[in-house]
């Protein structure tokens, strides 16, 4: 009897010794239009309030951590499409360069609305870093209701604001490319103003490394932003990430998404 | 006392301006001090394999391989085969993973890891002369001195325990592939793990 209290008190004791390590990350579902109907788009923001001092990670991790995960458990005739994420931040530490968030984030979802009404259930894994790692899980569900008369005005601009942070795609006329040699990715773009700042960071794994220098070049015709290959690259033939560029008019996320000849 | 510090402070000097190891060249030559002080130089163990193998006991990447067993497991089975396996641990005194030798051999009994020994890196200038970014963070040495694996244990970069049974493992494949005299068909991979706590 004496020995199952130990255990009991010494469980206790390690279970909260692991939620003192990390302060709870507050996480809430929000939706674009409430009022859609069946058949219709819809987009469904996952709200992440990140605890003060410490940070999430963008799809690409960098040198360290690892991507928040979503599994979706959806009512009858519902679908949802892949995370579209926010522009990341750039974070360095004495191992390395690593891309994610801190303060609040919200990750958006296309979806195809059901017929059905419910329980609309994400269910969560994530990592929250400070000085050290913790592994966070949860649940985050909001109940639809068939037929509802209005939009949630609250939620709808919220879902307009994180939208605002997701990446613009990158105008056509820059005639964006990239090319590869043995060492190096050059992406090429012609926005048609000098280009004071540019920072590329790379949506996959060992393409880039994170650390090294990125040399920029920009000519009024044609920017050159030249990056060191990671040493584990393999076979790439396609070069995807966000380009944040910065010119006199002002600075800018763009979604990359291009051949890497 | 002083003739370690004067070669731990030859090994930093080294360490800021060589470039970090590169798969296919020399392995970077070291002396480092075990938790039990012994010291070990990268010399002493020409004629067999080595593995470093960087850890933070406190991180949730490397908990998935030491709450499983894998780690120790990999290390019963390739010291068995005359592999040296080194652990070591960059994290700065006062950050996450740091020990004290004697807390080092607690931990190394507690979770019957069975390293051929575990070497103290507090000043973190062995991990920058490899290029440690991560732990784990592993490099594998052939008998000629020569480096012949730079990254990740296995190819699941997650901190699931779930996909450790289901990963392919790097430190079995390039040991296997190196002893059977084989080409090594993943060299270098990108390691995954919480960034190595240096100063």
């Amino acid at each position: 009897m004496r020995g199952l209290l130990t255990i009991a008190l010494l469980l206790m004791a390690a279970t909260i010794a692991l939620f003192a390590q990390a302060p709870e990350t507050k996480v809430s579902l929000i939706r674009e239009n409430s009022a859609a109907k069946p058949g219709s788009s819809d987009t469904v923001g996952i709200r992440f309030e990140i605890p003060s001092g410490w940070h999430m990670y963008w799809v690409n991790p960098g040198d360290a951590g690892e991507p928040p995960r979503v599994q979706w458990s959806l009512p009858s005739g519902w679908a949802a499409g892949e995370l579209q994420w926010p522009t990341p931040s750039r974070m360095v530490n004495a191992a390395g360069v690593d891309y994610g968030y801190e303060g609040e984030v919200t990750l958006l979802t296309p979806m195809r609305v059901g017929s059905s009404g419910g329980d609309l259930t994400a269910n969560l894994r994530w990592l929250v870093c400070k000085d050290i790692c913790v592994p966070q899980k949860s649940s985050a569900k909001t109940s639809i209701k068939v037929g509802p008369d209005s939009v949630d005005l609250a939620e709808k601009k919220a879902i307009a604001m994180a939208k605002a942070k997701l990446p613009d795609a990158m105008p056509a006329s820059w005639k964006t490319s990239a090319l590869q040699n043995s060492g190096q990715i050059i992406l090429n773009f012609r926005p048609g103003i000098k280009v004071q700042q540019a920072i590329f960071f790379p949506a996959d794994r060992e393409v880039i490394d994170n650390s090294s220098l990125q040399k920029l070049s920009s000519m009024l015709r044609t920017t050159h932003l030249t990056m060191k290959k990671a040493d584990s690259t393999t076979n790439i033939t396609r070069l995807r990430g966000v380009l944040m560029v910065a010119t006199a008019a002002g600075s800018n996320a763009y979604a990359v998404d291009v051949p890497l000849q | 006392m002083k003739r370690i510090l004067s070669i731990s402070v030859l090994v930093l000097t080294l360490a800021l301006l060589a470039p970090a190891a590169k798969v296919g060249d020399a392995a970077p030559g070291f002396s480092a001090t075990d938790s039990n002080g012994k010291l070990h130089r990268l010399s002493d163990y020409k004629g067999k394999f080595v593995v470093l193998e960087w850890t933070n006991s406190g991180c949730p990447f490397t908990r998935k391989h030491y709450s499983s067993g894998n780690m120790q497991r990999l290390q019963k089975e390739w010291t068995a085969k005359g592999v040296v396996w080194l652990t070591v641990l960059s994290s700065a005194p006062g950050q996450q993973g740091y020990k004290t030798p004697a807390e080092e051999n607690d931990y190394l009994r507690q979770a019957s890891a069975a390293p051929t020994a575990a070497l103290m890196d507090p000043s973190g200038s062995l991990g920058h002369l490899y290029g440690a970014k991560t732990t784990p963070d592993i490099f594998i040495i052939d008998p000629s001195g020569k480096l012949i694996y730079d990254g990740a244990i296995d190819d699941k970069p997650t901190t699931d325990v779930e996909d450790v049974a289901s990963a392919k493992n790097y430190v079995n494949a390039t040991l296997t592939e190196a002893m059977a005299g084989q080409p090594i068909v993943t060299a270098n991979t990108q390691p995954y793990g919480c960034s190595v706590k240096y100063q």
